[in-house]
Formats: structure tokens, C-alpha cells, sequence
């Protein structure tokens, strides 16, 4: 079991986000009709499939430059709120790649790179546990991870916490009341309904943890 | 120096529309630009789009931000965070009306740069009743 991460993780997380977003744009996109417009998917799909014509176009392989990429073309393709939230996730995570990415990423600095992208999707999105957003998952994602990091666990297992937490985040989601949004027109709010965006972030995260060796 | 007023909306027409109506009554104190929809023609808004068309208004003495639904908020937010400090300063982000808010701001602008009084007008439109009472016409 190696504790850090190395050059070729960041593009595998990438080329299988945007495989990810292919297979599960239908997926997605029927969760979220359940209570909102049904976009979610096709946002996300648009989104990465764009990012796939740009890695085709230059070779891109840094993984600061990388992850800026991905948060530059969430923010300028997907158009709904998942793209600006992911958008800002990648940014803030190549921001801190930037500075922190030497030849290979620590297990410490990897922990902290998951923790500032989350940190902001919180601060962009000004929304907490409960609101029925992708934070649902996110937020029970980096506590779990970092109470296994905490305990001394392998980078591996930290993200493996991370993706169970976010799974049982997106069960409870179910029972969480729409604030505000589209989602607030509708009666019961999407009670009963798991959210599409904690839905995304989980499978996300679990994309994450699948590429760690 | 003219005064900017920014349109984020979903749609392009929907902003182009209002654009269109808010030259009406702009005597060319001021600039009206609009940052709608995504890089590739879609329905939504792009932090980066918005971003950079601030950039391009920053010879505006002040910028007013009109947006329409939910996603255009958090969008505008997370576009002033890819702007220098410079161009924020004259950045100002308002809680009004897109149609109402920015009609009445033009017209506010186009008399004199009176900041405290563009977004008063701008607000108005909140508070508009247009009939006096919702009512239902069988």
C-alpha cells in the first residue's frame, strides 16, 4: 500500500469522469425530473465531453493544469448549478495542486486537496447538511475521511470512508426538505427523493477513491 | 466614463431582449452588456463568461449586476472571485428584479452616476404591484 499519489492518477480521475458522465448522464439527468428539470446529467455530460474534445486538442498532463481545466470548462459549459459548484471544486483543488504537487502528492496534502475543494462548494454555494444539495454527500464525505486519516488509515481506506459516507449522505437526502431552487415550486419539495446533485458528488468521490492504488 | 450595467441570464435571447429595450431609454451614459447563457450556446450561465465580460466593461466608473434565476447568483459569485481586486471595487451585485431592477437603473444611470439612488430605483421593482391585487379572471 504506497501513500502518495502520483502524476497519472489526476488524468485516470479525468478520463474516468468523463466516461462517468456519458454513461450516467440519462441516469442522472431521470433523477433529477423527479422533482426538477432534469438537467443534472446533460449539464455534467456537456460539460466533460467538452473537456474530452480539449484533452484531444493539447496535451495536458500537469496536474495543477489539469484539475484548473476541468474547473474552467464545468464553469463555462455544464450552465446549471452543478457547473459552477464542480467548477469551483477542481479550481480550488488545481489551485492548491499548483503549490503542493511536487513529482508526487503526499497523503497529508492529498486529504488537504479534498478538503479545500469541498471547503469550496460550501463557501460558493452558501449551503449546509440538510439544504438537499450535493453537499449532502460532500460534507459527510470529507468527515469521514478525515476522522480515518486522523486514525492513521491509508490514503485508500480514507477515501473509501469518504465514498461510504457519501452513500448513506444520499440515502438521508431522501428525507431532506428543497429550500430554495426550482425544487420549492413543487408541494412536497422533493421529499422522498434522493437529491441528483449528492447523488453525482457521491459517484464522483467514488471515482476518487477507485483510482487510488 | 459611463456607467455599466451587466445582464447574467439563462437564455441569451432573454438577455439580448432586455438589452434591447434598456437602449431605449439609454441617452449613452450607458453600457450595456450581457453574459448569458453557456461557452457553447446552451441555456444556463458561465462564471467564466461573466468573468471576462467584466473585464471588458472596466473602463465603466461602476458596474451593476443584474441576474434572473438561481444558478445566476451563485455563478456571479464565483465570477468575482476571478476578477482582480481593481475591477470588484466598482462591481455591485443586485438584490432587484432583472427585468424591473435594470430597467430602472438605466434610467437612473442615463440622468448622473448617483450610486445610492441607482440601486434605490433598481429596488423599487421589487416592491411593484402591478395590479394592485392578485386576482383570478374566470
Amino acid at each position: 500500500m504506497q501513500d502518495t499519489v502520483k502524476q497519472g492518477y489526476f488524468k485516470e480521475v479525468l478520463l474516468g469522469l468523463i466516461k462517468w458522465s456519458k454513461e450516467r448522464e440519462k441516469g442522472l439527468s431521470e433523477i433529477d425530473r423527479a422533482y426538477g428539470d432534469g438537467d443534472h446529467g446533460k449539464n455534467l455530460a456537456a460539460a466533460f465531453s467538452e473537456l474530452k474534445v480539449q484533452f484531444a486538442l493539447q496535451e495536458i498532463e500537469a496536474p495543477d493544469a489539469l484539475f484548473i481545466q476541468t474547473g474552467m470548462t464545468l464553469m463555462d459549459y455544464a450552465g446549471g448549478m452543478s457547473g459552477v459548484l464542480y467548477g469551483c471544486f477542481f479550481l480550488k483543488m488545481g489551485q492548491f495542486l499548483k503549490t503542493h504537487f511536487l513529482e508526487r502528492l503526499e497523503k497529508a496534502d492529498y486529504i488537504q486537496m479534498i478538503t479545500i475543494g469541498i471547503e469550496a462548494v460550501k463557501k460558493c454555494s452558501g449551503k449546509k447538511i440538510g439544504d438537499k444539495t450535493l453537499l449532502d454527500a460532500l460534507i459527510p464525505a470529507e468527515e469521514a475521511m478525515q476522522a480515518a486519516y486522523q486514525d492513521g488509515k491509508a490514503l485508500k481506506d480514507c477515501m473509501k470512508a469518504a465514498q461510504r459516507a457519501a452513500e448513506e449522505g444520499v440515502e438521508k437526502s431522501k428525507d431532506y426538505v428543497a429550500k430554495e431552487g426550482k425544487t420549492t415550486a413543487f408541494c412536497d419539495q422533493g421529499r422522498g427523493c434522493q437529491d441528483p446533485g449528492a447523488t453525482s458528488a457521491m459517484e464522483i468521490i467514488g471515482i476518487f477513491a477507485q483510482n487510488l492504488v | 466614463m459611463k456607467t455599466g450595467i451587466l445582464l447574467v441570464a439563462h437564455s441569451k435571447k432573454m438577455a439580448q431582449g432586455l438589452s434591447e429595450i434598456l437602449e431605449e431609454v439609454n441617452n449613452g451614459k450607458v453600457k450595456i452588456a450581457t453574459a448569458a447563457g453557456t461557452h457553447n450556446g446552451r441555456l444556463g450561465t458561465s462564471a467564466i463568461k461573466i468573468a471576462k465580460t467584466l473585464e471588458e466593461m472596466k473602463s465603466c466608473e461602476a458596474i451593476f449586476v443584474f441576474t434572473d434565476l438561481g444558478s445566476s447568483i451563485v455563478t456571479t459569485k464565483a465570477a468575482l472571485e476571478l476578477i482582480d481586486e481593481g475591477l470588484l471595487q466598482k462591481i455591485y451585485t443586485m438584490n432587484a428584479p432583472f427585468v424591473e431592477g435594470a430597467f430602472g437603473a438605466t434610467v437612473r444611470a442615463s440622468i448622473d452616476l448617483n450610486i445610492p439612488e441607482i440601486i434605490r430605483t433598481a429596488q423599487k421593482g421589487a416592491r411593484m404591484e402591478k395590479f394592485g391585487k392578485n386576482e383570478g379572471h374566470q
